[in-house]
């Protein structure tokens, strides 16, 4: 069955390139230009994947992400412009699962969407994670790059792993302390140490990180290559 | 003989000492009465009358008029009395015997008016002259205001507050100055108000003040605050429309390249497509992808500059990590200029500033930006970071022409671009967008030549560290 896509923007011209790019992957695209007629449509038929913009008409884009998740969207994807990320990070915590800075290519989009589903199918949430460069055992707590073993520190493995059950989406500074520290509020400074080394493990060049990427400003994302 | 003496000393001396002092006068009164008596005891009677004569004469030319006088009777009594007649044998009064009273009255009365006269004259070319050198002070001090809050300042530092409210404030209010006045009024209340602090070095007598000179100097200086005042305002008005003139040219070329292309691509490929090779379709394709990437940085930029006019820059600093930022920078100047190779020389330990991180990060993208657009492909990018002591100086180094010693300090000004680089797609936003974002967050950043004068720029960014308490890794 084709996957349901719900596209939630005011200007018609992104629902139009939208459209046939998404329907040509199998992805079945309804769209809504305004807060309400989004509501209406979520309450009516359940979506796999909402792709919301922050700059509707009738209403701001953050107060409906709760409703469309109450109603039937399985993830709501953010839209926003690249500046605003005082915006994105206070739709993350109101429960979006994952942002796209706009302009965005469609490869960008597609991979987001992919992530976003194989969270919502509980893909994510199996005993090991598997991508092309990094093998993790959450049950064993071991790691494996390359096809190699890596030693984890305990709180390492906590932050490598709520990375991984979120692969290639964007995951928050507060997410991350939370899983390493169970404190949001804890000291950042600690958690950008713990990023080093974890890049030092893993990137070929850890100053330019290919795997885990910063979100400037709002967090960190696992680009791992994750094959089907 | 004893006279031979007196010759040697100044009279003037004798003059001031006496002028000075009362014991002196009546010593001097004394002995003028024993060496008159002695002298009329020796049958000397002119030497006699000429010594009493010449001490009274003295006595009026020094402490004035009436003390003039009264020697002059005193010593008329005494010398009637006791020195010329044998003490009380009264002769038959001729008008011999009025002789003294009225010789020695007399020489008073000549010596003390004059004496009085040019006291007075003396007194008055003091005052004219403290006057004139008061106003003098003030005008030469006036000279260097060029605010109103200035001159209120020199006037308070002048004049004594109380006096400025009794005699100026009176003054000014009562004179006809035209259009000076109102601000003249203004400038004595601020005088007045701001307390304390700036009491004047000299007092001076009220009437020491001349206030009609007074107050034309002041407003003088007034007049002059005001018209440079105006002037800077119209020269920023000026500078503000160039600003405006020079952005909206700026933005409707900057905006329109891209679109031009933009619109001819996909256009050719609506009417042509099928005409074309596959790789010249490509190509267009590719031209509408980069120039919309490159309007969306511009767009960008266009909301940093905003946001610097607007005086809204940083915002909420957080602690941030520079090595991470800078390779996110880096990974973006890699894709826009995919043939320059860029070598970095980082610590491998997170350094911590505080800033807003898009914004530094688009510091760092944007003067990496300016190093590929400006230099041929191929020439190289340095990184350079190090943390010492209280700060982080990060420095980007390219190899390009350089702009040569003159534009060094101009690169950070908006729209400026060298001569060399009139025909590249920069808008001269870049580096003046970095030093606003820099300076918000207290750092300081510098452009300088690497090979003194030669080819290459270096940009340095210098930003104050966060000292940070870091837990202890190997058991977390």
């Amino acid at each position: 069955m084709a996957r349901q896509v719900l596209i939630i923007d005011d200007e018609p011209a992104i629902a139009q390139t939208l459209k046939p790019v998404l329907a040509a992957h199998q992805y079945d695209v309804t769209t809504a230009s305004n807060a309400a007629e989004a509501l209406r449509k979520a309450r009516q038929c359940a979506y796999d994947v909402a792709l919301l913009d922050l700059g509707l008409p009738d209403a701001d884009g953050k107060e409906i992400i709760s409703n469309l998740h109450a109603y039937s969207c399985r993830s709501v994807i953010v839209i926003s412009a690249r500046h605003q990320e005082a915006e994105k990070i206070a739709a993350l915590d109101g429960g979006a699962d994952d942002y796209l800075n706009k302009p965005f290519s469609i490869d960008e989009l597609l991979a987001r969407i992919r992530a976003a589903l194989r969270r919502s199918n509980g893909a994510a949430g199996g005993q090991i994670f598997k991508s092309r460069e990094l093998v993790i055992d959450y049950v064993q707590r071991s790691v494996q790059f390359m096809g190699e073993d890596v030693k984890f520190s305990p709180k390492e493995f906590a932050l490598i792993e709520a990375m991984a059950r979120h692969a290639g989406q964007v995951v928050t500074r507060r997410q991350l302390l939370l899983a390493g520290w169970n404190d949001p509020t804890a000291d950042g400074q600690n958690l950008r140490t713990y990023i080093t080394l974890l890049r030092q493990k893993l990137e070929k060049d850890p100053s330019e990180p290919k795997l885990i990427v910063t979100e400037t400003g709002v967090g960190y994302r696992l680009m791992a290559t994750i094959d089907g | 003989m004893a006279f031979f003496g007196f010759s040697k000393i100044d009279p003037s001396h004798v003059v001031k000492l006496l002028r000075r002092s009362r014991a002196a006068t009546l010593i001097v009164f004394v002995a003028a009465t024993v060496v008159s008596y002695q002298a009329q005891a020796e049958h000397r009677p002119i030497t006699s009358a000429l010594v009493y004569l010449m001490c009274v004469m003295l006595i009026g030319a020094s402490r004035g008029l009436r003390s003039g006088l009264a020697a002059g009777f005193a010593a008329s009594c005494i010398y009637s009395i006791f020195i010329r007649n044998p003490i009380f044998e009264f002769g038959t009064v001729t008008l011999d015997y009025y002789a003294p009273l009225f010789g020695f009255n007399f020489a008073a009365l000549i010596s003390g008016t004059l004496a009085g006269r040019l006291t007075d004259r003396a007194e008055s070319a003091e005052a004219a002259r403290q006057q004139l050198d008061l106003l003098v002070q003030f005008s030469s001090a006036l000279q260097k205001a060029v605010h109103l809050e200035d001159v209120a300042i020199v006037l308070r530092s002048t004049i004594p507050q109380a006096d400025i409210r009794s005699r100026l404030v009176p003054y000014v209010e009562r004179a006809r100055l035209g259009s000076v006045q109102h601000n003249l009024q203004k400038v004595i209340g601020l005088a007045i108000s701001v307390p304390g602090g700036g009491a004047p070095d000299r007092r001076f007598e009220p009437s020491d003040i001349d206030l009609p000179a007074f107050v034309d100097l002041l407003a003088m200086a007034v007049e002059r605050c005001v018209l440079l005042e105006q002037k800077a305002e119209t020269e920023a008005v000026q500078r503000s429309e160039q600003l405006k003139t020079t952005i909206l040219s700026s933005l409707s070329h900057d905006l329109r390249t891209p679109i031009a292309a933009i619109s001819a691509s996909a256009a050719s490929l609506k009417r042509f497509g099928p005409a074309f090779s596959a790789e010249v379709r490509a190509e267009m394709l590719q031209t509408i992808e980069e120039q919309c990437t490159r309007l969306d940085r511009f767009i960008a930029k266009l909301l940093s500059f905003g946001r610097l006019q607007g005086g809204d820059v940083a915002g909420q600093l957080e602690p941030v990590d520079v090595v991470e930022l800078l390779g996110k920078a880096v990974i973006s100047a890699r894709a826009a200029g995919p043939n320059h190779p860029i070598f970095k020389d980082l610590p491998d330990c997170p350094v911590i500033v505080m800033a807003n991180p898009a914004m530094l990060e688009q510091v760092f993208f944007n003067i990496l930006e300016n190093a590929v657009v400006y230099t041929q492909p191929g020439s190289a990018i340095r990184i350079h970071v190090e943390a010492a002591g209280e700060k982080v100086v990060i420095r980007i180094r390219d190899n390009g022409k350089g702009v040569g010693n003159d534009n060094l300090g101009n690169i950070f000004e908006p729209f400026f671009r060298s001569k060399s680089s009139r025909n590249t797609n920069g808008q001269g936003l870049g580096l003046f967008i970095a030093r606003g974002f820099v300076e918000a967050f207290d750092g300081s950043i510098e452009a300088s030549s690497p090979h003194a004068g030669g080819p290459g720029l270096e940009i340095s960014i210098t930003l104050p560290l966060v000292r940070v308490e870091v837990e202890d890794v190997v058991n977390g």
